[in-house]
């Protein structure tokens, strides 16, 4: 059964605009004008329970607003979502006890106060058993390594600690679906890594569904094998994140030490990235050259002491896909599953 | 409920997390009642009258301490929820399986219950040394326990609402002066409103002002259970009023929220 619905699922925001000056402050007194803005543009999709979803897309291309029509925070504007066999907005507070929600540039927990403190309001928050409480929380303490910093003030955590409690405290409840809301953003490459591997440990371990949205392209390869692309409010791209990879992808990275030193290398298609010595680094165009045929001309010029072939950072792919802005109807549009 | 007295214990803990800080607040109170005491020192005694209005000097001293202890312990939730709903951070408490009305009155109560301790304890170390007496009553200090908790609540719903105004205009801030400015005035807090002129009193009365200020602090000095009944009823009859017009708002703003970082 899915665990997520959504069907034409539209958000349109009227934004008060003012002209700079006293005359446009004062005559906005009388005549204020607005403007709409389309944040989400007619979305549909569905999630499976248990399944863990990327909805990427770059900054103000309508995520974090379906996110929060999905928990229920905003009303949409048309459209309508069914969460748990819940409709978020009409049903806030009972479906909020099935879901947990991570917001990485907010934080949910008492500021002044230590990490225990509010993992105990929140039990009394979502009405839990004291006894399951505690050892749910003994259990979380456990799998985050968070116990040494249960007693003190989240004013004096690190951005890392104070992650991890975000993410402990957004599970103390046994949430079937988890939004992540940038969980790993200004976080250092290590802290990152935890994280997800801890994400990737409450799926498999108690069947959570995790729905991301990241700018992290390590996030959505390392946590997700399925993604949603979201660009101008519209799903671009629904299909498995390989796919996503091997469809953008357009060049290929070659890194070549030469026996002896480099000489240039002409080629329709490549670009030399960078060359020191016998060492360079080439990026050839899939679409103007044939991989092998690039590397039978190198290896015909000069002797090859060791190669390596590597597709380009999830980062790039993600930029092509923005960039390139494909229309919803093109052939990217798959569903998921089909896509390999 | 129990979630909702959890938010406010926690919150009365986060007010007190620094003692030093905490416990500066308590010079503002005690700096006032100096002030009062020598203020209405002198007035007594120009007027060369033992009461003005029924009330004795002593009894003027510490209804403005109770008056003091209530209205400098009152809530300024009105700040947080404006900038919340202006800058659509509103939305994150919504997360939470709890009614958001009831939550931001736990709130701002939570916040205001370590104040009323501490001002009553700095308003009290104050005025006892110069008026050498206590006037109260076991009833008296009963009835002051129990309007000074309905006029806080009454408070914290007006502030609450002051802060939902954020939805309709782009600044409380003139909303609250008017708010504060009224509870100065006909609420009573510089004098009883037994000493206003009769027409002025009758409005005042018909005003919740009165019942977040006036009733506690008259109830302290000079019990009466046929007023303390009136101003309880009153203060009943005001939340319910207010939780009302709170509800109504609440559903017209969250329809209108606006969130950011799209």
């Amino acid at each position: 059964m899915p665990a997520i619905v959504v069907a034409n699922l539209s958000k349109t925001f009227r934004v008060k605009e003012k002209a700079a000056g006293l005359r446009a402050s004062l005559r906005s007194l009388w005549k204020p004008r607005t403007s709409e803005v389309r944040a989400v543009r007619g979305v549909d999709f569905e999630v499976e329970a248990g399944e863990r979803v990327a909805f990427i897309g770059p900054n103000g291309a309508g995520k974090s607003t379906t996110i929060k029509m999905l928990v229920g925070i905003l009303y949409p504007t048309t459209g309508t979502a069914r969460v748990l066999e819940l409709v978020p907005w009409r049903e806030r507070e009972r479906l909020a006890y099935q879901i947990g929600a991570v917001f990485g540039q907010k934080s949910q927990l008492w500021y002044h106060l230590p990490p225990q403190d509010t993992f105990d309001l929140l039990a009394r928050i979502y009405e839990l058993d004291w006894e399951v409480y505690r050892q749910r929380l003994e259990r979380l303490v456990d799998l985050f390594e968070i116990g040494q910093h249960l007693a003190t003030p989240v004013r004096k955590l690190s951005l890392g600690e104070r992650m991890r409690c975000e993410i402990a405290a957004s599970l103390l409840h046994s949430p079937r679906i988890l939004f992540l809301d940038e969980p790993t953003i200004g976080l250092d490459v290590v802290v990152k890594h935890q994280i997800r591997e801890l994400i990737l440990r409450m799926n498999e371990e108690e069947g959570v569904t995790v729905f991301l949205t990241s700018h992290d392209a390590g996030d959505v390869e390392r946590l997700c094998r399925r993604a949603m692309v979201i660009h101008h409010g519209e799903v671009i791209y629904d299909g498995k994140v390989s796919t996503l990879k091997r469809n953008h992808i357009r060049s290929k990275t070659v890194s070549l030490k030469l026996g002896e030193p480099f000489a240039g290398f002409r080629s329709p298609g490549v670009t030399v990235l960078k060359a020191a010595g016998t060492g360079v680094k080439l990026e050839v165009d899939t679409r103007a050259a044939q991989i092998d045929q690039v590397v039978g001309q190198l290896m015909a010029r000069y002797p090859i002491l060791d190669m390596t072939v590597e597709d380009p950072p999830m980062e790039q792919v993600i930029a092509h896909i923005y960039q390139s802005g494909e229309a919803r109807q093109g052939e990217d549009v798959a569903q998921p599953g089909q896509g390999e | 409920m129990r979630k909702y007295l959890a938010v406010l214990w926690t919150d009365a803990r986060q007010q007190t997390a620094y003692r030093g800080e905490f416990l500066l607040r308590g010079v503002m109170i005690a700096m006032f009642m100096f002030i009062f005491v020598w203020l209405w020192r002198s007035l007594y005694a120009i007027g060369g009258q033992a009461e003005i209005s029924g009330f004795r000097l002593s009894q003027v001293i510490w209804y403005l301490a109770m008056a003091e202890t209530v209205i400098l312990s009152g809530s300024r939730i009105f700040e947080e929820i404006s900038a919340a709903v202006k800058s659509g951070d509103l939305a994150y408490t919504l997360v939470r399986p709890y009614s958001y009305l009831g939550f931001e009155m736990a709130h701002s109560l939570g916040g205001s219950l370590p104040r009323v301790a501490l001002n009553f304890v700095m308003a009290t170390a104050v005025v006892l040394p110069f008026v050498q007496c206590v006037e109260t009553t076991v009833p008296g200090a009963l009835g002051f326990l129990v309007l000074a908790a309905g006029g806080l609540v009454l408070d914290a719903a007006i502030a609450v609402l002051i802060g939902l105004g954020a939805f309709f205009i782009e600044e409380v801030q003139p909303l609250h002066w008017v708010y504060s400015k009224l509870l100065m005035s006909v609420g009573g807090m510089f004098l009883p409103l037994d000493m206003f002129p009769p027409w002025l009193q009758k409005i005042s009365n018909w005003l919740p002002f009165g019942l977040i200020i006036y009733a506690p602090a008259r109830t302290f000095v000079a019990f009466e259970a046929g007023f303390f009944l009136r101003a309880l009823a009153g203060q009943a009859l005001y939340l319910l009023a207010l939780a009302g017009v709170l509800w109504s708002v609440w559903r017209w703003g969250r329809r209108r929220l606006v969130t950011h970082g799209g």
